[in-house]
């Protein structure tokens, strides 16, 4: 166990925490960024104990609309690989709508659904009024910035 | 009872993440604790006192958060700042020497010696416990004293894990509870982020209102009639109060702002940068790293190198005239919202470190204003709980997505460069989760690895780190800061499993276990529990 007090950038974080998770945030409006971990192993075992002799997985992942008919797909299906058993990345969603990510097997019997990420609200911006104050116009803006030159 | 024109609510926001480092003998970030106090918390009791003494009556909000409250109740930064202090009048001394011939500047050396010494005399009265002063002005009913989220994490992005959330916001009031003696009324957001449905966990926390930015309440739905000249009362019983713009830029506008003023103090010429290091060198980071010492003794002057010396009481004048113009604009707008069903509200929220750090003069343009409004009654200061006594039916709506950052949304604290932390943040969350349901009645040596772990979950998750890389400031402060809280946690993490209670831990995992204790230290009376 390495003492927390070494003050190096090096402590390492793990890239798989052997959970299974689909998660999804909203930078702004029409943009929300998506990360996920899924352990293939155990989701192919868990394909077999259920009876299904094809071991083989064909995972994809889709973006919804959630309104009082169900889930509506919004945009084509993400195919994703072994490499990609843990992955982020950014997707742009339509502005005001509620979205949620679905992640599944596509098999014989179509899309069979094994995680659902939380669902958001995405506003469409345009109850925004325009900021008087950009962050660049503050001047003095939060406590941190004077660091800036520090030890140039 | 006659109604004034208009009220008007003054908040300020104090919050400084939670930097404590007892095993090294300096520590740069340590300074932004000490700066605060000497600059802003210490200058702000000052001018309280003084108007408590004047018998001017006064209303002002302020939010400190638990980090924040935490650091100043704790005695090992207690001392330091007492040897930062002393090492600045130390300064001062050396200063009178050196500028003897350089009248402009001699003066100036020995108006900050003064300026040091008094607040010294302050600090020492309430024997380093500053929190005891704004209790004490809390007790008054001076002063609304506001909680926040526990470490200032971004709320809006761990709503995905509600328990994360509800955490965040149970351990700001517990902690609240514990530092004041009484439960919060009220709650400032952290960047005044708010999304859908926080409502709820603020109102099962028994918090009463809180704070948005504009949009947050101009577009919120219904639209409320009057905007933010009226809090929007949410289903859920708590209602939110609008910041206003216009007041917001008049202070922190770059262009067109007080601060920028030509005669106020410069920011950037300080001594630690000026001289040679071989003078300067026990006042900077001993590591040869030049800071700021907050010896600085030139004024604005304009946007050029040349710089003319500072002049305080020039200065005080034109803090005094900026108040002035300040009071009068609320008052013409106040004017501008007449033909409601109450006088019409105006809250200007800021950076409590806006006064005195940032924009230097701000302490004394705060005290001008108030003993402003103590002599002109059209508009009256008011706090949260006494307007929402004086005013319980509000417009019922539905608050925007909002934050006070850029564009007004999340993408400050969520972008390319710091949304590595997020997926992190949500695993140790849902180890967490985990952890709590195996172990719901932990005791010994488990408890306290299950409160550690949380500890370090909560210190990971503050929005300050996010900010900070987002901001290419102290980049590497902030990774490494984060990459630590997530590593502690994740060897506590591991660990536990391994405990047997009945046979001891092995000496490696106490001394781990201990030192984290007592470095990350805050939050004394934390169950673990509430994480589920």
């Amino acid at each position: 166990m390495r003492s927390q007090l070494n003050h190096s950038l090096e402590l390492e974080l793990p890239r798989f925490y052997g959970i299974n998770q689909l998660v999804i945030l909203m930078s702004h409006p029409g943009m929300i960024y998506t990360f996920w971990e899924i352990d293939w192993w155990k989701l192919r075992e868990d394909k077999v104990e259920e009876g299904d002799a094809d071991r083989r997985l064909h995972l994809v992942m889709r973006v919804g609309s959630l309104d009082n008919k169900g889930f509506n797909r919004l945009i084509p299906k993400m195919e994703l690989t072994e490499n990609h058993a843990v992955g982020s990345a950014y997707l742009e969603v339509p502005p005001g709508s509620r979205v949620c990510l679905e992640l599944g097997n596509w098999g014989k019997d179509g899309f069979q659904p094994l995680l659902i990420s939380n669902s958001l609200l995405i506003p469409d911006g345009e109850n925004k009024i325009p900021l008087l104050i950009k962050e660049n116009d503050v001047s003095l803006g939060p406590y941190y910035p004077k660091y800036v030159n520090v030890g140039e | 009872m006659v109604l004034p024109d208009g009220y008007v609510m003054l908040v300020f926001h104090a919050h400084l993440p939670f930097v404590r480092n007892p095993e090294l003998n300096y520590s740069l970030e340590e300074n932004w604790l000490f700066e605060a106090l000497t600059e802003t918390y210490i200058p702000l009791i000052m001018v309280f006192e003084r108007l408590l003494e004047d018998n001017i009556d006064f209303r002002i909000t302020l939010s400190l958060t638990p980090t924040l409250m935490s650091m100043l109740e704790d005695r090992f930064l207690q001392k330091r700042y007492q040897s930062y202090l002393s090492s600045r009048l130390e300064l001062a001394e050396k200063e009178q020497i050196r500028t003897w011939g350089q009248p402009d500047f001699h003066a100036l050396v020995r108006w900050y010696r003064t300026r040091l010494q008094e607040i010294e005399q302050v600090y020492y009265d309430c024997q380093g416990r500053i929190l005891d002063a704004f209790r004490k002005f809390n007790a008054l009913g001076k002063l609304e004293i506001l909680t926040c989220a526990a470490t200032h994490g971004f709320l809006p992005l761990l709503q995905g894990q509600p328990m994360a959330v509800k955490a965040q916001v149970e351990v700001g009031v517990a902690s609240y509870r514990s530092f004041m003696g009484r439960d919060p009324q009220g709650i400032w957001l952290p960047e005044c982020a708010y999304y859908p449905g926080l409502e709820k966990i603020l109102q099962a926390a028994n918090l009463r209102y809180s704070f948005l930015d504009t949009a947050g309440i101009t577009g919120a739905w219904p639209r409320p009639p009057h905007g933010v000249r009226t809090p929007l009362m949410t289903e859920h019983q708590v209602a939110f109060f609008g910041r206003e713009e216009e007041t917001s830029r008049q202070v922190w506008c770059a262009q067109t702002g007080y601060p920028g003023d030509p005669v106020y103090r410069d920011f950037y010429r300080d001594l630690g940068f000026d001289l040679d290091m071989e003078y300067i060198g026990p006042y900077v980071d001993p590591a040869g790293i030049r800071i700021f010492t907050g010896f600085k003794y030139y004024r604005v002057t304009g946007k050029t190198e040349y710089k003319q010396p500072y002049d305080p009481t020039a200065a005080q004048r034109q803090a005094r005239l900026h108040a002035e113009h300040f009071a009068a604009s609320l008052r013409a707008q106040v004017k501008q919202h007449q033909g409601m069903d109450r006088p019409p509200l105006i809250v200007s929220a800021y950076d409590a470190e806006l006064l005195g750090h940032w924009w230097f003069e701000g302490p004394d343009w705060l005290e001008y204003l108030l003993r402003d409004f103590a002599r002109n009654d059209q508009v009256q200061l008011i706090t949260g709980p006494e307007y929402l006594d004086l005013y319980p039916e509000n417009p019922v709506g539905q608050p925007a997505i909002s934050s006070w950052g850029n564009q007004g949304y999340y993408e400050t604290w969520l972008n390319q460069a710091n949304d590595w932390i997020y997926p992190h943040l949500y695993a140790i969350g849902e180890q967490m989760t985990e952890m709590v349901r195996r172990y719901p009645q932990a005791n010994g040596i488990e408890r306290r690895i299950l409160n550690q772990a949380l500890r370090e979950l909560l210190l990971a998750q503050s929005s300050d780190w996010a900010f900070i890389i987002n901001n290419k400031t102290a980049v590497e402060y902030a990774e490494r800061r984060t990459r630590e809280h997530l590593y502690n946690f994740r060897q506590l993490y591991l660990e536990l499993s391994s405990v047997q209670p009945e046979k001891g831990i092995s000496p490696q995992l106490e001394a781990f276990l201990k030192e984290l204790e007592a470095k990350n230290n805050l939050f004394p009376e934390l169950d673990y529990r509430v994480f589920q």
